[in-house]
């Protein structure tokens, strides 16, 4: 199920809702984890056996680890075959067609391999878990010896499909107490209708536009459509991707929990270094924790950072996806991130503000390129049409109509991509208090009959038997 | 935190939750709809469960079809998206134009050469088995094509006149090629097309009936010969439809009625029912009410007049002709009309049968290069 649905919410999160608050306390975390199961069975309903298996898995893993935590070769043992185990799950799924598929290439031979598809949320919930396994290891969480607290931690549904991802010790003690108030419902209906609207209503719309630009043949392409096409996925994946998260830091809020920001206006940035600050926040701290401080960071001198660097932006890349574009894309930021420590940040200090921004945006805008083209010579063909090589027009009938039909969302996206609608809502509350309100509240009601509205016309499919 | 935020927090928690639920009970109490009149399709009912069809994942994809299409007040729903996306300077719905003074407007994107060779060869072939037979061949532009300056501007269009000079340039010599382009260019001011529709009125038919007639060595009749019968001014046509755009003017509908009557009988050979009249005059109570032309579209339809001259057309054809015919049903004493996409026969058998004098093509650009059932008449 995913959350921008009819069926989420007009029926899954308005039952689930009340089941939950008419429960007693107690039995809370068992309706929670029993919807988060229900959640995750109505798309995948197969896959739904990884997932328990995962969970009681690292369970398990999770008591040994304890019990033996005075002996350290068998507790690291048992850490080690639970990572490995989860590493081999996830690669399986997710990484088997794409590793056959390179020695196949390179060796000439022709392996076949079953083309499986991912079961969804797998890349995030491996995270937990193993997260949650090297930390009981660490002694820096308890281990959790009630498994329904456990399942729940993993399955619940707010951050199952696509994060935040959260880590044992975030919510540890949330999932044993937690209390809710009405404004904190409140806050979290705020969250979940502002994350709503990205993704139905900014980011569905302009995707409308990548869609068309993405359609185009390459060799027509302009180069007002190569960039109108390119701005538009840039926002379309902010958007989609932030308002997901949002979503599930609201709901995580009504039900009790507090999930870590996963986005902080990573557009605004002035380095590809801050960028990585503000965007998918909860991976880029997932990467920092368990793979690159744990090889040393950058504490081994300079040659060992930069393996680790190029080992975290190599990994970053690849668990977007598994296909060398990720891996070029990982790697390119990568690389980036590497020169601003060695010397580009000291410039970027010196540079005005604008230049930053720009160089950031150019940086991140090209990225998406190589994000978006799994085949790596169409991402290098397109690249050369934003710039003018190639021989492409400049601007034809289409990018036109398509800059008259969608400039004013673009300026709309531009503006809510940047902190100023919040800051211009906060101060017309701090001037003006029940004005601030109203105006609040107004656009959380239009947010969300607006959405709705749109997920109605999704399937909005006219039968003309009066044929063309 | 002051106490204005914690307030409106409060508020808006409470709004949501009795929103999601309103909605929620809302569409548990209103009943399923079998069919959906302005969408003119049959609704998705509530799927049967059965552990395969979970597991296999359909149970749960129908489902949710079930509840988008069963979703209360779906029409309201769909009037505030169309006029949020007006509101953000959004031209364009399902691949309709929201054009000016209330004209939706079809896209039209050019054809492939393949698309035309194949057509061409379609038409050359039945020509080569029934080489006797005079062949006409009228393919109507539309108004995206006509109405050019009423689209949004910059509005990204294939070039009709230009398929069409394929196709005229194409066609072997004996095949005649009915130009209406320009007939229809001098009348694009008045009101040839419908806004709401996608079909042509019986004015810009009349355009195009009285080129025919010149071709064919047929006087035509004067627009002074017909009584102009207004017999709707509530039609809301198919890119009305299509589009979900709200908030414009319907359409009218007028009838070219002869002044001179005469008999005709209206025989629907595959449903085997016969009518007296062109028009089916209670279709104008229902959605599409341009199927009060010959009541839609059939497989066959024989249409025999009074006429003394004893000639016989075939026309094959698509929904454009069904308010031109009535004009050509002054001049033939018997019509048949078949509609490739229903008609599942052999095209060269009833030329045979029946002993056409003429045979006329009739489609509108789009159709005719969308359409893929014109190539079943090579057999």
């Amino acid at each position: 199920m995913v959350f921008s649905s009819l069926i989420f919410l007009f029926q899954f999160l308005p039952a689930v809702l009340l089941v939950y608050y008419v429960s007693p306390k107690k039995l809370r975390n068992v309706v929670l984890f029993a919807a988060s199961l229900i959640f995750y069975a109505w798309g995948e309903p197969v896959y739904i056996v990884i997932m328990i298996f995962t969970t009681v898995f690292d369970y398990i893993n999770g008591l040994v680890i304890d019990k033996y935590s005075h002996r350290k070769p068998i507790a690291r043992a048992v850490l080690l075959g639970s990572i490995c185990g989860s590493l081999a799950i996830l690669s399986f799924f997710k990484y088997a067609g794409f590793v056959v598929s390179n020695v196949n290439d390179l060796f000439g031979l022709h392996i076949q391999v079953a083309d499986l598809p991912l079961p969804v949320g797998i890349s995030f919930y491996t995270f937990q878990t193993m997260s949650y396994v090297v930390d009981v290891y660490h002694g820096k969480v308890p281990t959790q010896r009630n498994i329904v607290a456990f399942g729940t931690y993993v399955t619940m549904f707010p951050q199952l499909v696509a994060g935040p991802i959260v880590k044992y010790g975030d919510i540890a003690e949330q999932l044993v107490f937690r209390k809710v108030t009405l404004e904190q419902f409140g806050e979290g209906a705020e969250w979940f209708i502002r994350g709503l609207a990205k993704k139905v209503l900014l980011a569905n719309n302009i995707g409308l536009l990548w869609t068309n630009v993405n359609s185009t043949p390459m060799e027509d392409l302009t180069v007002l459509s190569a960039w109108l096409g390119i701005l538009a996925f840039t926002f379309q994946i902010y958007f989609d991707f932030s308002g997901y998260s949002d979503m599930a830091r609201g709901l995580g809020k009504m039900f009790g929990f507090e999930f870590p920001e996963n986005f902080k206006h990573p557009y605004i940035s002035r380095s590809v270094t801050e960028f990585w600050r503000r965007w998918h926040i909860s991976l880029g701290s997932w990467f920092r924790e368990y793979v690159y401080i744990p090889l040393g960071g950058n504490r081994m001198g300079l040659g060992k950072q930069f393996r680790n660097l190029l080992i975290v932006w190599f990994l970053t890349g690849l668990w977007h996806g598994a296909s060398w574009n990720f891996i070029v894309w990982g790697l390119y930021f990568g690389c980036f991130v590497a020169f601003e420590k060695l010397f580009l940040l000291k410039w970027l200090k010196r540079w005005p503000n604008w230049a930053g921004h720009l160089y950031t945006l150019m940086i991140v805008v090209v990225g998406w390129v190589l994000f978006e083209f799994e085949h790596l010579p169409s991402a290098w063909m397109f690249i050369r049409a934003m710039f003018g090589f190639g021989g492409h027009e400049w601007v034809d009938r289409q990018a036109l109509y398509d800059l008259t039909t969608y400039g004013g969302l673009l300026v709309l996206l531009a503006l809510c991509a940047t902190p100023l609608p919040r800051k211009g809502l906060e101060q017309m509350k701090a001037r003006w208090n029940s004005v601030g309100m109203i105006a609040a509240l107004a656009l959380s009601i239009i947010s969300l009959v607006l959405s709705s509205a749109y997920l109605v016309f999704e399937d909005y499919n006219p039968f003309l038997y009066f044929r063309f | 935190m002051t106490r204005y935020d914690k307030r409106t927090r409060a508020v808006t928690g409470l709004l949501f939750l009795l929103f999601i639920l309103m909605v929620a009970v809302l569409n548990i109490l209103t009943p399923d709809q079998a069919f959906s009149e302005s969408e003119n399709r049959v609704l998705e009912s509530r799927p049967r469960f059965s552990l395969r069809s979970l597991l296999g994942g359909k149970f749960t994809s129908d489902y949710e079809t079930y509840i988008t299409d069963q979703f209360a007040f779906r029409d309201v729903w769909i009037g505030i998206k169309t006029d949020a996306d007006r509101v953000m300077g959004k031209k364009d719905s399902n691949g309709v134009y929201l054009g000016k003074d209330g004209y939706l407007i079809q896209h039209f994107s050019s054809p492939q050469d393949a698309e035309v060779n194949d057509r061409i060869q379609a038409i050359h072939s039945i020509h080569q088995k029934t080489p006797d037979l005079r062949k006409y061949i009228m393919l109507v532009p539309t108004a995206a094509a006509l109405l050019r300056d009423k689209l949004p501007a910059y509005a990204p269009l294939g070039d009709e006149h230009a398929a069409l000079n394929r196709v005229r340039q194409s066609l072997q010599p004996d095949i005649r090629f009915v130009d209406v382009y320009p007939a229809l260019y001098a009348g694009r001011e008045e009101a040839i097309f419908y806004k709401t529709d996608h079909h042509w009125t019986s004015k810009g038919a009349y355009y195009a009936y009285r080129v025919l007639c010149k071709q064919m060595g047929i006087v035509p009749k004067d627009e002074a010969a017909f009584n102009i019968r207004q017999v709707t001014d509530a039609f809301y046509g198919s890119l009305y439809s299509k589009s979900g755009f709200r908030h414009l003017q319907p359409d009218r509908i007028n009838l070219y009625l002869p002044k001179e009557e005469s008999k005709k009988k209206v025989e629907y050979v595959y449903e085997g029912r016969t009518a007296d009249s062109l028009y089916q005059m209670d279709n104008l109570s229902k959605k599409d009410k341009y199927a009060l032309f010959l009541n839609g579209n059939h497989a066959l339809v024989r249409i025999t007049t009074e006429h003394p001259d004893g000639k016989k057309l075939l026309i094959v054809k698509d929904s454009y002709a069904n308010s031109l015919i009535p004009f050509l049903a002054e001049h033939f004493t018997e019509i048949d009309v078949v509609d490739l996409r229903y008609y599942e026969e052999s095209v060269t058998k009833l030329i045979q049968d029946r002993q056409f004098h003429d045979m006329l093509f009739l489609y509108n650009v789009k159709t005719f290069f969308e359409d893929t059932s014109i190539l079943n008449i090579m057999e």
